[in-house]
């Protein structure tokens, strides 16, 4: 469902404070520009709004809500990232190889996300060199913290992974449910319940 | 000119074919600015081209040879990818975000590299938009190999992944020893004789 509010205007202003967080030297009548690109997406809690196996077409600026990624495995849901307010989801394995996602990403609260076709940024990119250097280091961004969080299952203990994910994520900690957060971490949610009352 | 001089010119142009494969639409002048910055870094047989648990902004384009990314886990060494020719080696994450890299980068021959900081580049692609566009496809391309192998390790099985590698990576076979192609499919030795066999 798409559609713009009054709320429209004041959400791409929060969505330009972001990306300049991102990309501070970016220019601000590019920015404009890209932000007047941008219509608000209303996700319903629970919605799975890109599919694993399908193809995405469309650039999500989260302003407002919550989001996990996660794919199957032999009849089990693996939670890999948790999204939020400033987050930016590309279903990027499908926007930069053509082919088909991995993973399925739900709504884990009513989410609002202001949202750009694949075609409109890639024109805006043609067009933009501070754009473009957007587009690059949202990239670097998220290719960094999938590196951070392959080798933190790697070599942290579950303990070390719960302590990492309390101290950046203490404000996430109450609105997502247990479940999710032991999938995240790769444990199951009794040594979670212990792991809480420890700390 | 010297005999290196002449060696890094040509190195270069090859570089600059590699990433006109990348972005076809690259300014050539500009491509030309680009390349001269590389310069060049031999490496021998064993040595590392990059440590874990260190900084490095150097990016590593191979010319020849081959180096293997591993992470020490419990005293056993886990090989993550293998670098070929006309491919980029980089400590990514150390670039992305300052901090120290998880991986070892070892050189498995004598290997020949174009090298350059990633500053460097940055510094070249706000100056020029045809070498930022390069720079984002770049990353990208870096971006989604990571994601896939990531995929292929927790999807696929161990004979699956061995008749990909064979695939898409045969010319290695008979240039890494079978111990780490085992170790690179996360299959026993004997297991890897066996899939061979097949």
């Amino acid at each position: 469902m798409t559609n713009t509010t009054p709320d429209t205007q004041k959400y791409r202003n929060q969505l330009k404070l972001n990306l300049l967080k991102i990309c501070p030297d970016l220019n601000l009548f590019e920015l404009e520009e890209l932000t007047q690109k941008t219509s608000l997406k209303i996700i319903d809690k629970n919605e799975i709004f890109i599919k694993a196996d399908s193809y995405s077409d469309s650039i999500y600026f989260i302003v407002q809500g919550m989001v996990r990624v996660y794919y199957e495995k032999e009849g089990k849901e693996i939670t890999n990232v948790l999204l939020t307010e400033g987050d930016v989801i590309a279903g990027s394995y499908s926007y930069i190889t053509g082919g088909k996602n991995f993973s399925n990403y739900q709504a884990l609260e009513y989410t609002l996300a202001l949202c750009i076709s694949n075609q409109e940024l890639e024109e805006l990119y043609q067009k933009y060199h501070s754009i473009e250097r957007l587009g690059r280091k949202i990239v670097e961004r998220y290719y960094a913290s999938f590196m951070k969080k392959t080798y933190d299952v790697l070599f942290l203990s579950a303990e070390e992974r719960y302590n990492t994910f309390v101290q950046n994520n203490r404000a996430l900690f109450n609105r997502i449910s247990l479940k999710y957060i032991a999938s995240y971490l790769g444990i199951t949610q009794e040594t979670l319940s212990r792991l809480r009352s420890k700390h | 000119m010297n005999n290196e001089t002449i060696e890094i010119q040509i190195y270069r142009k090859v570089l600059k074919q590699q990433l006109l494969k990348i972005s076809p639409t690259t300014v050539s002048e500009e491509l030309d600015i680009l390349v001269e910055k590389f310069s060049l870094k031999k490496f021998k047989k064993k040595d590392l081209l990059i440590e874990a648990d260190t900084f490095s902004d150097k990016l590593y384009f191979i010319i020849s040879g081959l180096v293997r990314i591993f992470y020490n886990k419990e005293n056993k060494e886990i090989t993550n990818v293998f670098v070929c020719e006309n491919e980029i080696a980089a400590g990514a994450y150390s670039i992305f975000t300052g901090e120290k890299n998880f991986n070892n980068y070892e050189a498995l021959e004598n290997t020949i590299t174009l090298c350059i900081e990633y500053n460097e580049l940055e510094e070249l692609y706000d100056k020029y938009h045809s070498l930022e566009h390069l720079g984002r496809l770049l990353v990208e391309k870096y971006y989604s190999n990571f994601m896939k192998k990531t995929h292929d390790v927790i999807f696929l099985s161990a004979e699956e992944r061995y008749a990909n590698f064979v695939r898409e990576q045969a010319k290695l076979l008979n240039r890494v020893p079978l111990r780490f192609i085992a170790s690179y499919l996360g299959i026993a030795q004997e297991t890897l004789s066996r899939l061979r066999a097949k």
